[in-house]
């Protein structure tokens, strides 16, 4: 999959990943659209337009990523919160 | 409201029958039983990056394809090849759970539109995507979040859909 993604949002990927548990843990960003830009969380939407709206408005196109703060395993957990 | 209808017929009678004719009209489940329903949409560069002030609006790309309605995707994919040949830039990764289970690729925003229907466009919609080589009618899955702006009226029986928004 790498091969579709310029060396920043490469970069931008791995900074969202080392963050993801913090701020999935973080309710002000959970659930949260956000833009990663230059290895900086660079904005906090509740849309996905709302974020791509900003990110390109600003950044180079091939310079940003723009991600859902969700856990791959966040359905899992719902569930069992919600039977527990 | 906009409204979309596909039938798999069409009935054009000339000349004019005589009052005592009789006409009968088969419709079957086939067509719907075999390719469930495929629709045409224009796919083109999301909106918002009109705005990027590094963007070439020469590089504007949009190309009208077969989707196909798939109940069982939460998103809207686009087949990779055609992504990459409208030169979209991705917006960050995404995970298609498929049959061989979780794989990772990469999302997009687009704008879709229905032509030759009046039904509203999706603007800077964000979609996934996967591999549809095996898949020769249909590049776009569509998926359950734009179904879910829909009314949809299927009948089975006939192979005829009705879509309203």
């Amino acid at each position: 999959m790498e091969e579709f993604f310029s060396e920043k949002q490469k970069e931008a990927l791995n900074f969202f990943q080392e963050n993801l548990d913090k701020w999935a843990n973080d309710p002000l960003h959970k659930l949260k659209h956000v833009i990663i830009y230059d290895n900086k969380l660079s904005g906090v939407f509740d849309t996905f337009e709302a974020a791509l709206t900003e990110a390109v408005a600003k950044y180079p196109r091939d310079a940003f990523i723009i991600q859902q703060v969700v856990r791959d395993d966040e359905v899992i957990n719902f569930i069992y919160s919600a039977v527990s | 409201m906009g409204s979309f209808h596909s039938q798999p017929f069409s009935l054009n009678i000339t000349p004019a029958l005589s009052s005592d004719a009789q006409v009968g009209v088969v419709v079957s489940p086939l067509q719907l039983l075999m390719s469930g329903l495929n629709l045409q949409v224009a796919i083109s560069t999301a909106s918002a990056d009109l705005q990027n002030p590094g963007f070439d609006k020469n590089s504007i790309s949009a190309e009208v394809v077969i989707a196909h309605f798939d109940t069982g995707a939460s998103r809207t994919s686009i087949d990779i090849k055609l992504a990459k040949k409208l030169k979209l830039m991705p917006t960050g990764p995404s995970t298609v759970y498929t049959a061989n289970g979780p794989v990772k690729m990469p999302a997009y925003a687009i704008d879709l539109h229905f032509p030759n229907t009046n039904l509203m466009p999706f603007i800077n919609l964000p979609i996934g995507s996967c591999n549809l080589a095996g898949q020769k009618n249909f590049s776009i899955l569509l998926g359950r979040d734009v179904m879910s702006r829909w009314n949809v009226v299927w009948n089975g029986p006939s192979s005829t859909v009705f879509i309203n928004d």
